[in-house]
């Protein structure tokens, strides 16, 4: 049983009326306490004591250099921002540079980057002298695939007081493109679907065409056109000829990019990790010249053969952003709603590798046609601190043949050992 | 470094806080050690606590119920309050109760200071604790911790701001906090200053806003001081600033002076003309009529004012060295004129009071807030009057049954005194108390209101016919002379307001106060021997002049006699306005007819009362009045500025001098304990010049290092100085000490690394690092060093 102290504690930190908040959470910040500090001690001076005239001068001396001297200070800066390398990977050190030029004829203090980097620290600068014009370097680690900066980023003083913020923004001289981390795929899983190629070929498959490569005992099945006679007078059995010929595996890679069925925020989402997942297995099948084509959202992206195309292709998973409600701003889809999570397969019956959550399994919000062979990645959002938002409920576990990522703190850990598992035993 | 000293500063602010507010509590009821003692206990505790609490971890078990205790802390003084109440029968006045629920508050806060929330929240409580403070402070010395506060406050806001950035500030930056901006603090200070002229000016109070601080309507028994008209203004027995100088009380009863006793020592006395005919003629009418009114008032106000005096010093310097002997005081907005007697014939020599009219409408009585109000009949008027406010007049030593009130009086309130025959008419416009004089030591109440000329159009003075009395003027030749000059002053002016303000205007600007001048005793008509001949003369030849000339334009106008409540002479801790027998004074009213009066003040030196100002007019006139202080003083101002800013821009200096000051007249007799001094004063001294020994390096190292900067030859006392430190700080007791005479090497020491040396050698240590510049012709470069430096240009 809660003591007196406990409740009283909680009754005094219970939000009732959260739907107020946000008229009365502006009394939170500086300026407005100090403002109604500057109000009190007018009152004061007006109906008690003109002496309070003092305080009142005071404060208003702090709040008015407060939210005016940022705003001048601000006025004569100007920077740009470029990166030294165009593309990296989650979690490499990139190197930012900024150039900031300072106008006025004083020094300007207490500037920082805001905006634009996610989580990441950014940097602040102590000082700009005035009438010149500096450059900053710092490491950027960026944690998270995307482009960035992934808004425009602004150079922002609120010195000397934070009463106030404000700023310009910083123009970008080149942008860096962040890939998703690759998960390292020692096996493969067997692809069904194969081609024949000359030129590119990820595998020899024994069959009924290609090149004779040797000669073995007949078996119930074989056909008489194979048969190698001379071999089979000699032997006195009958003999097949056996052929082979280079073949390219296909792979669909498809994973679940509506955010509504993925659980979590930022760089450890399962919306992320999912991305993260099917770029691995897409750079697993890539790296041995399968044919492997990645469908996500409403696109389907085959990828090109070559370092050039294994690059198109990440640069546009790093750019990519799931439609949450209406298409994205930068997304040129022009589907109706009805058809807009639809996935437009090139091929059908080709060996498919989903990735998806528990919840997207349940919904189908995406991607409900599978034509051919499949293999489901899930990642359990139980493990990401969501539950599903489209139902509330709790969803059964898939089937025993689904690799299930349910160690949220470890994914690129328990993914490569259960991918190997299901590689070696099926 | 601002790491820690945010919560050292939240401290310091809470502390001034609950400092003030002690200090403002016990003014009157402890002793200054007392106070004292108590602020000490209140540091030691937040210190205690705050210690205790940390190395114990219990003020990060109990963040959640962090809030309930400020709560029950901050509840504590009611409890108390209740308590005293009902055990001692006392009471605590309700604000007091209210900012020690804020001082326990800031209390509790400070103690978890270290914790940014707790932090913040106290610093803002602090602020409001020490403007309520301030406004309640009876002493006025405690404004300069309100100054102290604010550079406290200046510099924790500037210190948080720079936490967010700490951190992520780019290698090359600065880590500290720009000390640059240590120059704004005094500005701050200059601007608290540039105020005080606008604090010691303005007069309003916000009357009954709380039941302990005195009011209209509600009292309390608890009250500390008054404000408005409650009970503590009338009794006044224990507080000083509760009305007047209540102990001067029985000496000044002794010696009561009648106005017109007033009026001779301000003016001397008339001189008697025996024979001699008036230059201008009083129409047989007014005559009989003023005849027959001296006889029947004559133990009241019936007496005519000469305008010829005699010459000689007057009383006034006499009277005005007297400064507690007021006639009375005045509450409320000053300069204000208190009429007593008007007068509206005028012979040449001598001004005639008006008599009363039979048709003067009587006077009633009204309850307003429970209290009793004599309400003055008001006739249908022009709207050319601002809102009704109300003075309050403390009288002394006035030995008159005349009430001295504003023109256009509204109303009048004694406390008790709920029957209207208790008053009467006087004169039209004046009113008298059916009694000898006015009991002394009372406070009477008068509401009225002022003229606001900027309501007054061209054509207010709307002659109505009734007032004929007003418009006497004479047929002589000097007369006509003051009518040629009237129309002379006013050619090409349209509107009869216009013209009388041109009139007043010229009075003002033309002709000079001189108290001393008298026209000769064989004048006949003293107006006009003032406008043509001396052009200077007392306010009373400057108010009849004014009505003689607005008169020979046509419109009605009367002289009026009585006080002057001068704003200069306003007591900003009293908030009261002294008036004394020096205060007597002219002036004079033009008609708008229906008995609506509107004063004119033709005296140079003197101003009428201005309507009520807005919000933005009073920040405008402080704004004007704290310009024109520096303007007054520009030389006292540059200076300390100059010397503010020169501090400033030497502080270290200043410092390091005052620190080896103490180090030499302090410097401890053991060597051991010498050398550490030394140690900690060369540390300081180098923090100070920008060259502070880094963590992990000893003076030994840091030492050479500085030396190697500055190549001077000064191995043999670096060996020595070092030597003695390592000893003095690391060898146990029994190592013998490895200089001859430690005392002279630490002297050595400080005179080598003296602060010019430092300063040379953290300058020398600034050009190396300085960037190359980009553009010679505009700008220079400051370049980074977090990275491999990326050098432009």
């Amino acid at each position: 049983m809660a003591t007196l102290g406990e409740r009283v504690s909680r009754l005094l930190n219970y939000d009732f009326c959260p739907s107020a908040n946000r008229w009365v959470y502006w009394v939170k910040t500086p300026i407005a306490s100090l403002s109604l500090a500057a109000l009190s001690a007018l009152a004061c001076a007006l109906f008690v004591k003109p002496i309070a005239l003092i305080a009142f001068a005071a404060v208003l001396v702090v709040v008015v250099l407060g939210y005016v001297w940022p705003a001048i200070a601000i006025r004569g800066m100007s920077a740009s921002l470029k990166f030294r390398q165009r593309r990296v990977d989650e979690g490499d050190v990139a190197i930012a540079v900024l150039q900031v030029v300072n106008r006025w004829p004083w020094p300007v203090w207490g500037l920082s980057l805001e905006e634009g980097f996610g989580q990441s620290p950014t940097l602040a600068l102590a000082k700009v002298g005035g009438l010149s014009s500096a450059e900053f370097s710092w490491e950027f680690v960026p944690d998270c695939r995307g482009e960035y900066p992934q808004a425009t980023p602004r150079l922002m003083t609120g010195f000397p007081f934070g009463l106030r913020h404000a700023s310009r923004p910083v123009a970008v001289e080149q942008t860096i493109l962040v890939w998703p981390e690759i998960v390292e795929l020692d096996t493969l899983l067997d692809a069904a679907e194969t081609r024949p190629s000359d030129d590119v070929f990820s595998e020899q498959r024994v069959g009924e065409s290609g090149d004779m490569t040797g000669t073995r005992p007949f078996r119930q099945g074989d056909s008489l056109r194979r048969v190698h006679w001379a071999q089979t007078a000699r032997t006195g059995r009958m003999i097949v000829c056996e052929r082979q010929a280079p073949a390219q595996a296909a792979v669909r890679v498809v994973f679940d990019s509506d955010p509504r069925v993925h659980a979590g925020q930022g760089r450890n989402s399962s919306l992320e990790w999912s991305i993260r997942l099917a770029a691995s297995v897409c750079a697993a099948y890539h790296r041995e010249h399968s044919r492997v084509e990645c469908c996500f959202g409403h696109e389907t992206l085959p990828i090109e053969p070559g370092a050039a195309g294994w690059q198109r292709f990440l640069d546009r998973l790093a750019r990519f952003q799931p439609c949450v409600e209406r298409h994205h701003p930068g997304c040129d889809h022009e589907h109706t709603a009805a058809d807009c999570r639809k996935i437009h397969h090139h091929n059908c019956g080709t060996f498919q590798v989903t990735i998806t959550t528990d919840v997207g399994l349940a919904h189908r919000t995406e991607h409900r046609h599978v034509h051919g062979d499949q293999r489901l990645v899930v990642l359990e959002t139980s493990g990401f601190d969501g539950d599903c938002r489209l139902c509330h409920h709790t969803h059964p576990a898939p089937s025993r043949r689904a690799i299930v990522i349910n160690d949220a703190q470890h994914v690129a850990a328990d993914f490569q050992r259960k991918w190997r598992q299901a590689c070696h035993v099926g | 470094m601002w790491g820690s000293a945010s919560p050292a500063l939240a401290w310091l602010m809470a502390l001034v806080a609950a400092g003030m507010l002690e200090i403002t509590a016990g003014s009157d009821e402890r002793s200054p050690w007392t106070t004292a003692g108590v602020i000490l206990t209140e540091a030691l505790l937040v210190i205690g606590l705050h210690w205790g609490f940390r190395s114990t971890g219990w003020s990060t078990r109990t963040a959640r119920a962090r809030l309930t205790w400020v709560l029950a802390l901050a509840l504590i003084p009611w409890g108390v309050e209740l308590g005293v109440r009902m055990g001692l029968n006392a009471m605590w006045p309700l604000e007091l109760i209210l900012l020690a629920a804020f001082r326990n508050a800031v209390l509790a806060l400070a103690v978890f200071a270290h914790e940014p929330a707790s932090q913040r929240l106290g610093c803002v409580l602090s602020t409001f604790l020490v403007i309520f403070a301030s406004a309640l402070a009876a002493d006025f010395w405690l404004q300069g911790l309100v100054m102290l506060f604010a550079i406290l406050g200046v510099w924790w806001l500037m210190g948080s701001y720079w936490e967010t950035l700490r951190g992520r500030l780019a290698a090359s930056s600065e880590q500290g906090l720009p000390r640059k901006w240590a120059v704004l603090l005094p500005f701050v200070v200059l601007l608290c200053l540039l105020t005080l002229p606008a604090a010691g000016t303005q007069v309003r109070a916000l009357r009954g806003f709380m039941p302990s601080s005195g009011g209209t309507e509600q009292f309390s028994e608890a009250a500390r001081s008054g404000v408005g008209d409650g009970d503590a203004l009338v009794a006044g027995t224990d507080n000083i600033r509760s009305f007047a100088p209540i102990e001067d009380a029985p000496f000044l009863s002794s010696h009561e002076p009648s106005l017109y006793d007033l009026f001779d020592d301000s003016y001397n006395e008339p001189v008697k003309v025996d024979q001699q005919e008036r230059a201008i003629a009083i129409d047989k009418e007014f005559a009989h009529q003023q005849k027959e009114h001296h006889l029947a008032q004559s133990q009241i106000a019936g007496k005519q004012f000469s305008t010829i005096r005699q010459q000689g010093e007057t009383s006034t310097a006499k009277i005005g060295n007297r400064k507690s002997d007021a006639v009375l005081y005045v509450s409320g907005r000053v300069p204000l004129h208190l009429k007593l007697q008007v007068f509206n014939l005028y012979d040449g020599i001598e001004w005639y009071p008006q008599p009363l009219a039979n048709r003067e409408m009587s006077l009633k009585m009204e309850m307003l807030h429970n209290r009793p109000w004599l309400r003055l009949p008001i006739a249908a008027g022009p709207d050319i009057y601002a809102a009704a406010e109300t003075h309050a007049l403390k009288i002394v030593r006035l030995n008159s049954n005349h009430i001295p009130a504003p023109t256009q009086l509204l109303g009048i309130h004694l406390d008790k005194v709920n029957q209207a025959d208790m008053f009467e008419w006087a004169q039209p416009g004046v009113v008298r108390m059916d009694r000898e004089k006015l009991p002394s030591q009372t406070v009477i109440h008068v509401q009225s209101r002022v003229v606001d000329p900027r309501r007054c159009d061209a054509g207010i003075l709307n002659f109505d016919g009734r007032s004929v009395i007003y418009q006497q003027f004479g047929a002589d030749p000097d007369s006509l002379k003051v009518r040629e000059l009237a129309q002379e002053w006013t050619r090409g002016i349209h509107g009869d307001w216009p013209q009388v303000q041109a009139i007043v205007e010229r009075l003002r600007r033309d002709y000079v106060l001189d108290g001393d001048a008298r026209p000769p005793k064989d004048c006949r008509n003293t107006v006009a021997d003032f406008l043509f001949r001396s052009r200077r003369g007392p306010d009373y030849q400057f108010a009849s002049a004014a009505v003689y000339l607005v008169r020979s334009l046509g419109h009605s106008a009367r002289l009026v006699s009585g006080f002057y409540a001068d704003d200069r002479n306003f007591d900003i801790r009293s908030r009261h306005t002294p008036v004394f027998a020096v205060n007597v004074h002219f002036w004079a009213e033009v008609n708008t007819g229906s008995e609506h009066w509107i004063p004119i003040e033709p005296t140079p030196g003197y101003e009428l009362l201005p309507p009520p100002p807005t919000l933005w007019r009073r920040l405008t006139d402080s704004a004007a009045a704290a310009l024109a202080f520096v303007v007054r003083h520009p030389v006292a101002c540059a200076a300390l500025v100059l010397l503010v800013a020169v501090m400033g821009v030497l502080r270290r200096r200043l410092i390091d001098a005052v620190a080896t000051l103490r180090w030499r007249w302090t410097g401890a007799a053991d060597p051991r304990r010498y050398a550490l001094q030394t140690a900690a004063l060369l540390d300081r001294r180098f923090q100070r010049a920008g060259l502070a020994r880094p963590v992990g390096h000893t003076h030994k190292r840091w030492l050479r290092a500085l030396a190697q900067s500055a190549a001077g030859n000064d191995d043999a006392l670096l060996e020595e100085l070092t030597a003695l430190f390592d000893w003095a700080g690391f060898a146990p007791a029994a190592v013998a000490c490895p200089a001859d005479d430690p005392i002279s090497v630490c002297r050595n020491a400080e005179r080598t690394w003296n602060w010019q040396r430092l300063t040379r050698i953290a300058e020398l240590k600034r050009q190396s690092q300085r960037p190359r510049p980009k553009d010679r012709n505009r700008r220079s470069i400051s370049l980074p060093i977090l990275q491999p430096a990326q050098r432009t240009g």
